[in-house]
This record gives structure tokens, C-alpha cells and sequence, in this order.
């Protein structure tokens, strides 16, 4: 049996971050931990987790890299809150390059193909390890590092394009 | 691509993945939202029948297969063994000090179950499942042991009342038993051995013998040349109400096994649970019991059938998840492991005492749609072998006496 209220307990500040720094709205943030830990439940109802803490990540960013391709399609302006002026102590011209930066960043994520785009948030947003991230996506280790490889190169030509289109 | 525009990519990929890591969330996901996903694990959390009602099945498999160890085993007693060749094929089950065979069992509904079987004729039993639990049987002591490695957790199984032979080969030795009822089986001169001729296992020719019983149906295979046992395969239905298949192959006799295997010493880092089982021989009173915790499950509905499906199927309508917890579990979300166990044992031993009565008995489930509200419904009969009269048990579990001649008028 499912101690379910132990599993949100434990993950729901994990997943809460993970999905504000990948989405940057808490209006957002919000739907998508919902959404992570239902389609986790649903999960769990099909084939035993053991894992619990892997299985929130995946589903984390996997739900909020969907978000992200639906306001790209979308095109929605987005606000970043954490960033906004009440949230933080910054030179407003530094907030607005780190928003700016962000929503880049956010736009080329959902560019990318699934696997890359979750091997990448897991690394640098998450910061965990090859092995980690090779346990929790199921993948072999080298194909980790391929995907890894693969997600920088993507990223790098999408936010250069992005750049030499503002300059 | 100049070293400058590598440089500057990595730059812009640097600081954007700097500004996602930088953003600051708020410290505590929105109340509401935890709330919310709690409340959603609340109504959509596994109901612990789902996960009571394979066990049960699983466990219907077991006494499946316990009932292929004893009962449709106990059909050998009427066995005459037709030619000198079927006598040789059975030959190393009656001399073997050890045996090993791999064992697949298959139920409608449930994956398959593979098991590695060492057996030593000290009355030592080794079955190591596919799942990674290992089950530790010690017949001399009536004690049997479950350890999944992988977990470091054991559940030890006593049995209260010691049991009574035949069971303790049932339950610890099925190649004994196996032995002493071909044993019996030589002595006896009915004719339940039909030779099928000659055919072909995985390529090679071999002998197909099938044996009779009312309860299952055993057909064994010998090569043709060496009279060596190829397989064996035990189908059997009526108590789980379906098909449920078991092989036995790779048989091998008299080879050397080393004690540490048997070793029912469990580690002293493992988790253990201990559980006591009834293992006197089920009753008229066990089949009550198994009626009263099963109606507690449904809400008072009892199952369409005496069959492990019949459970299935009826607890699948009307459990309602609450009741079930309150029955199985000691508290929300920790299910108990032996409560669940003694339950399932419970119903396992009702459908026993149901399945192992004779057809003299004139034994009549008929609970179908009949619910404890019913109290003058009749949900069974039978006549107890040394009795005259009937008893009939009532939707309210009374059980009342009636003699044959009186029984039409009582029964729809």
C-alpha cells in the first residue's frame, strides 16, 4: 500500500522547486506539482515504485517541459515572478538580462526532444550525477552523456540564434 | 565555427542556465495544492482489495498447487501401474534421496509463477520463486520460512496446531508424499493410467502417460529410450474456479545438495514477521469463518462460487474499500502482512473443506446474489459423510439439521 502522504511529504518541496525554476510562474509552478504527483499516482497504481524521488523528478519536468511547448505554441508572454521586483534585490537592468535569460533558456527546453531536455534539467537544474540520472530515466550511463552532449549542442545554436536575432 | 562563437555559445547557454538556477521559488509549495494532491491520493489510492484479491488468487494458487501435491497426488492410491515401463518412469521418485526439478505455474489472470524445487528426503524442502523470495521448509519441525533477500525481510510460518499427517506433507514434502502414495498406488489394482503412445517433447521422443482424478488431470512424459522423466504437468480447476496449469521439468534425482541450502537460519539483519497458521484439517466451522470475513469484506454479499474466481469476482462488485481496510489492516496504509496472510489463509481453508467433500456429501453452494439482510436464504447444504441428515447453513451462518426426506421442501 501506498503511504502516500509520506511520498508527498517528502517530495513535495523537491518538486515544487523543480517545477518554479522550470517555470517560473506560481500559478504555473502550482498546476504542475498537481499534475506531477496525480500522474505519479497513476503511475503507482500500474507497476510498483520504488523510487519515489526519481519518479517525482521525471514526472516533474516532464509535466512542465509540456507546459513550456504549450506557450511556445501558445506564444504566451510570460512574467517571471521570481524575478519580479518585490521578489528580489537586484539592479533592474539585471533583472531583466536574468529574465530574459531565463525565458531563453525556458524556450530552447522546449525545443528539444524529450530525452535530452529531461537529461539536461536533471543535471543542471537538479544537479544530479550520471549515474543518478542514468538510474532514474532507466538509461545507460554513456547514453546519458550522449543525450547530455546532444541537449548542450541543441541549446547552445537555439540560444545563439535567439541572441544574434536581439543583437 | 570560430573559437569566439564557441565561446560565446557556451557563454549564453552558461548564464541562461545560471538565471533558471537562480530563480528563487517560493519556500513552501501553495497550501491548496498539497492539499488537493493528498485529498487525490485519498480517493484514488490503491483500494486494498485490489491488492488482496491476486493474493488471493495467488494463494488459490498455492493451495492449487497443494492440492496437485495432495489431494489429486491422493489419486494415486487408485493408480495401477499398467506396464513395467511406467513403473521404472515413477522409480526415482520412490528411491531418490534428493530431488530437483523448476516448477512453472500457470493461472488464468495472474503471471507466471517459476520456482527452483530441492528437496532432501530428510524432509527438507527449497523453493526459490522468481520473484527472489526463497521458501525454507523444515517438515520435522512443521516450520517453514520466507526470505526475500533483496529486502532483508523474512516472514516465519509456524503451524497451531502441529499438523497432522497427511498435511505436513502437503505442506513440506511433496516428493514423500509423492513417494508414499505410488507406494500405496502399487498395492491397489484399479486402472487410472492411460498410456497416450508415443510423441515428441522439445525433439525428442518420448512416452505420454496421463493419470485419472476427478479433481485435476496429470499427464507424464518419459523418454522414450532411457524411461527418464521428462515432465510432468498437473492441470487442475475446481477450487480456483479456473484454469490453473503446473510443470514440473528438469527433474533430477540423487544429486548432491548442500545442506547450507536448507538453512532456515534467518540473518540477523533481515526484518521478520511472524505468523502462526491453523493447520488442523478444515472444517465445517472454517468454512463459516471463511463466509463471515468474506460478507464483512462485501458488505454482506456472499461470493457467486466456492472458487478462488467466485471470490475474486464477487469482492470485485461490492467491496467497499473502507470495510476491507478495517478488516485486513491495523491501521490505514500498514497493511498488517500476517493479518492479510491469516485472512487469505482463512478463505483458503473455507474453499478446502468445500472442495474436499466427497460426492456422497451431496454438497450445494448456492450464496450467489444472497446477502446476510437474507436470513432465511439458504446459502449451502450438505450431508457429512458419517450422517444421516443434511446441513443446511443459513444467509445469518445458523446451521440447521434436516433429514433427506425434508429437504425438498426447504430447498428452492
Amino acid at each position: 500500500m501506498i503511504d502516500w502522504e509520506t511520498v508527498v511529504r517528502e517530495n513535495q518541496d523537491m518538486v515544487w522547486r523543480l517545477a518554479y525554476r522550470l517555470l517560473g510562474r506560481e500559478a504555473d509552478a502550482a498546476d504542475c506539482f498537481q499534475e506531477t504527483f496525480l500522474d505519479a499516482l497513476k503511475i503507482a497504481r500500474r507497476e510498483s515504485v520504488r523510487n519515489w524521488t526519481g519518479l517525482l523528478k521525471r514526472v516533474t519536468i516532464a509535466r512542465a517541459l509540456d507546459r513550456l511547448r504549450n506557450r511556445k505554441r501558445n506564444s504566451v508572454m510570460t512574467l517571471d515572478e521570481s524575478l519580479a521586483p518585490d521578489n528580489r534585490q537586484m539592479l533592474p537592468s539585471h533583472r531583466m538580462e536574468q529574465q530574459e535569460l531565463a525565458i531563453q533558456l525556458q524556450d530552447a527546453l522546449a525545443q528539444l526532444p524529450q530525452d535530452q531536455a529531461e537529461v539536461f534539467c536533471l543535471k543542471y537544474l537538479n544537479g544530479e550525477s550520471y549515474q543518478t540520472i542514468a538510474y532514474i530515466t532507466g538509461q545507460n550511463i554513456n547514453t546519458v552523456g550522449v543525450n547530455l552532449h546532444r541537449a548542450r549542442n541543441k541549446l547552445r545554436v537555439l540560444l545563439d540564434g535567439e541572441c544574434e536575432e536581439k543583437y | 565555427m570560430t573559437k569566439n562563437s564557441k565561446y560565446r555559445y557556451s557563454q549564453s547557454l552558461k548564464l541562461s542556465v545560471r538565471a533558471l538556477q537562480n530563480r528563487s521559488a517560493p519556500k513552501y509549495p501553495p497550501r491548496d495544492a498539497i492539499e488537493k494532491v493528498l485529498q487525490a491520493g485519498r480517493e484514488t489510492q490503491q483500494p486494498l482489495w485490489q491488492k488482496v484479491l491476486p493474493a488471493i488468487r495467488r494463494t488459490a494458487a498455492i493451495v492449487a498447487i497443494a492440492l496437485v501435491i495432495f489431494g489429486a497426488i491422493l489419486s494415486w492410491l487408485k493408480i495401477n501401474h499398467p506396464s513395467t515401463a511406467f513403473a521404472r518412469i515413477v522409480e526415482p521418485l520412490l528411491q531418490a534421496r534428493s530431488a530437483t526439478c523448476h516448477a512453472i505455474f500457470r493461472m488464468a489472470g495472474l503471471p507466471e509463477i517459476e520456482a527452483e524445487v530441492f528437496y532432501k528426503d530428510t524432509g527438507k524442502l527449497r523453493l526459490e520463486l522468481d520473484t527472489g523470495l526463497n521458501y525454507l521448509v523444515d517438515a520435522g519441525d512443521a516450520y517453514m520460512v520466507g526470505m526475500m533477500p533483496k529486502y532483508k525481510t523474512a516472514m516465519e510460518i509456524d503451524f497451531d496446531p502441529m499438523p497432522q499427517a497427511p498435511v505436513p506433507q502437503l505442506v513440506t514434502g511433496w516428493v514423500f508424499e509423492l513417494r508414499r502414495q505410488i507406494e500405496i498406488a502399487q498395492k491397489n489394482n484399479l486402472k487410472k493410467v492411460v498410456y497416450l503412445g508415443l510423441t515428441e517433447l522439445d525433439g525428442i521422443a518420448v512416452h505420454k502417460y496421463q493419470l485419472w482424478n476427478p479433481q485435476s488431470k496429470i499427464f507424464i512424459w518419459a523418454d522414450k529410450d532411457t524411461l527418464i522423466l521428462r515432465r510432468m504437468q498437473i492441470t487442475i480447476e475446481p477450487i480456483t474456479g479456473c484454469l490453473c496449469v503446473l510443470d514440473l521439468v528438469n527433474f533430477g534425482f540423487d544429486t548432491l545438495l548442500d545442506d547450507r541450502l536448507f538453512d532456515t537460519r534467518i540473518p540477523d539483519d533481515y526484518i521478520v514477521q511472524k505468523v502462526t497458521l491453523n493447520a488442523s484439517e478444515p472444517s465445517e466451522a472454517d468454512l463459516l469463518e471463511a463466509l463471515k470475513t468474506f460478507t464483512d469484506l462485501t458488505g454482506g454479499y456472499y461470493p457467486d462460487s466456492l472458487t478462488a474466481l467466485g471470490l475474486h469476482q464477487t469482492a470485485r462488485r461490492y467491496t467497499p474499500r473502507q470495510l476491507l481496510w478495517q478488516v485486513i489492516t491495523l491501521k490505514p496504509q500498514t497493511p498488517g502482512m500476517s493479518e492479510l496472510l491469516t485472512f487469505i489463509v482463512t478463505q483458503a481453508r473455507g474453499l478446502i473443506f468445500f472442495q474436499s467433500l466427497p460426492d456422497v456429501c451431496d454438497a450445494h453452494y448456492i450464496g450467489q446474489d444472497v446477502s446476510v439482510n437474507d436470513p432465511d436464504r439458504i446459502i449451502f447444504y450438505y450431508r457429512p459423510v458419517s450422517k444421516d441428515t443434511y446441513r443446511i447453513i443459513y444467509a445469518d451462518l445458523t446451521v440447521e439439521e434436516v433429514h433427506p426426506d425434508n429437504l425438498a421442501e426447504i430447498i428452492p
